[in-house]
Formats: C-alpha cells, sequence, structure tokens
C-alpha cells in the first residue's frame, strides 16, 4: 500500500536528515531502554541526572541534537556506553573512498561472500560477525 | 465520516504502520496530507517520512518519538523543529505496537492557542481519530483482521 508520493519523499531525504535521524532516534531508544531497566519514571532518571524532565523529554524525542559533550556526561553518570567509532573496534579500518575529492572513476570490488569473524580486542574479548558479502573495496580504475 | 477502513501502509522489520482511510476513499488520509502539502512545507515533510521509516525498520515505536494529545490514544509526532514546526501529522499509537496514520495539517501560528483544540485545521482531524479510536476500542475490533478483510465501519452520528 505504498504510496508512490510516500517513495518519491524517502528518496529524496537528504544524507543529513538520515544521518541525523539514524543516531539522534539510535540514542533516545538506548536512554529509553536504560530508563526502562533502571529507573521508574522519567522523573527518577531527571533526578538522577541531574536534568529536568522537559530535558529528559528532549533526548528521548529523536530529534534532539545532543553534543559529544553530553553523550560523555551521560555515558559516564550511567557507566554505560553509547557511541562507538571504528576505533573502539581496533582491527576494523573504514574504507573511506575519494571519490568526494577527486573526480577519476571507481569501481566496487566485493570481497568474497563469506561471513567472516574478526577478533576485535583481546582484552575486552569482543567479537564481531562481519558479513563479509557486505563489504566493499573501492578501488580507482587507471585513466591514461 | 460517515465509515472508514484501515489500510496496512508500510511493513517493517520492527513494526507495520497502519493508516486510515474515510468515507470509501482509497486514498488514505495521510497520503491526502502528502500530496497536499504546499512545497515550502518539503523539508519538515522529509523529515518525517524519515522518521516514520526509521520507526518501522530500525527502532520501533518509542514514546518518546511522540507527544500525546490528552484525547484516547491520539500522538502527534515530534518534529525536528518540536513547537515552531507547522506541520502536525496525528496518529493512533496503541502503546508501543501499533500506529495508525490519521491525517496531517499546517498549524496557523497566527492563532495564539498552542493547543490542537484552538485551531479549525486541526481539531477535525483529531475528532474524526478520536471517533475512530472509541468505536475500534467499543466494537473490540481486529486490527490485522480488518486489514486483511478490507472491511469498511459505519459510524453513526
Amino acid at each position: 500500500m505504498l504510496s508512490k508520493k510516500f517513495e518519491e519523499i524517502f528518496n529524496r531525504v537528504p544524507k543529513k536528515i538520515k544521518n541525523f535521524n539514524r543516531m539522534s532516534m539510535s540514542v533516545a531508544a538506548i536512554l529509553d531502554d536504560i530508563i526502562k531497566n533502571r529507573f521508574k519514571n522519567h522523573r527518577e532518571f531527571a533526578d538522577f541526572m541531574g536534568k529536568k524532565e522537559s530535558e529528559i523529554s528532549k533526548w528521548l524525542s529523536g530529534k534532539h541534537n545532543f553534543t559529544i559533550k553530553s553523550i560523555a556526561l551521560i555515558e559516564s553518570k550511567l557507566d554505560v556506553r553509547i557511541l562507538f567509532t571504528n576505533y573502539d573496534f581496533g582491527g576494523i579500518k573504514q574504507d573511506f573512498p575519494q571519490s568526494s575529492r577527486n573526480d577519476y572513476p571507481k569501481r566496487k570490488i566485493p570481497i568474497s561472500p563469506a561471513v567472516a569473524t574478526i577478533k576485535l580486542d583481546s582484552r575486552s574479548k569482543m567479537q564481531s560477525v562481519v558479513d563479509a558479502s557486505k563489504l566493499w573495496l573501492h578501488v580507482p580504475l587507471e585513466v591514461n | 465520516m460517515k465509515s472508514f477502513s484501515i489500510i496496512k501502509y508500510l511493513e517493517g522489520k520492527k513494526t507495520n504502520i497502519y493508516a486510515v482511510c474515510l468515507d470509501d476513499s482509497t486514498a488514505c488520509e495521510f497520503d491526502k496530507f502528502l500530496n497536499s502539502c504546499p512545497e515550502e512545507f518539503n523539508e519538515e515533510i522529509e523529515w518525517l517520512v524519515d522518521t516514520i521509516v526509521n520507526i518501522k525498520d530500525n527502532i520501533g515505536i518509542r514514546d518518546g518519538f511522540f507527544k500525546d494529545q490528552g484525547i484516547e490514544s491520539i500522538h502527534r509526532f515530534i518534529n525536528h523543529k518540536d513547537k515552531k514546526a507547522s506541520i502536525r501529522v496525528f496518529c493512533l499509537k496503541w502503546g508501543n505496537s501499533v500506529i495508525i496514520l490519521g491525517g496531517g495539517a499546517i498549524k496557523d501560528f497566527t492563532i495564539s492557542d498552542n493547543a490542537w483544540q484552538g485551531h479549525p485545521e486541526l481539531s477535525p482531524i483529531v475528532r474524526r481519530l478520536a471517533k475512530i479510536d472509541k468505536y475500534i476500542s467499543e466494537n473490540q475490533v481486529q486490527l490485522e483482521e480488518a486489514v486483511e478483510n478490507n472491511s469498511i465501519f459505519y459510524i453513526e452520528g
């Protein structure tokens, strides 16, 4: 029943909006889970964080523009991790294609389609299963 | 409004999104709003559409993403501009399991009353949805069954 109009609008949503929604809504969902598990209600959580309830409502709206400083404060107060970057998983390096800076054409070469298990950090004993069929190498084509 | 039906509007990995159609119309109220919304509100509409897709596929329904309208189980989507946002889209939200999209409208900021009751564009949408919500709960309408059977429900008065 998906309408053409809805699809048309979704297809033109700028990446910056998609990225913002993805991040802010994810952080909101994590906080929502924490509140449900550890606190009686929003008020108790607000008191614990030293914030007003209205501020907590903003955090949970999925539209709040968290700063790194505020995330760091929330993580330290709650003793949890909310945001992760590649550097938290020492073994994984992200591929940053240069297409935005260089004009030469690119082609995508898929890594062999297999499921790889990568041991990320022996100290933390964390492991992650990565579907290698979804990984791509960006290789510049030779231009004469 | 004399009758209504409910369609499955979007199928998602986390949750399905339903929508209300009024009076034998094949288009749901939400689509009617999308089609009639002036271009100047494109950005707000894009935020809303992406939010709905995130809810259905990635995050699921969370209370915080909606604002309770104080009548039946009617909520509105929180926009990135929050109270300064012009578009208002209403839905029925049953806990964290079901969303049924209703209609939407542009809020008139020349009206000083902040609540939907004081806005002639918003209040009919909310009142219609409230009637539908009441009908569904009083008649114990089974959502999936109503969608599967393309049921049309007639409301008196």
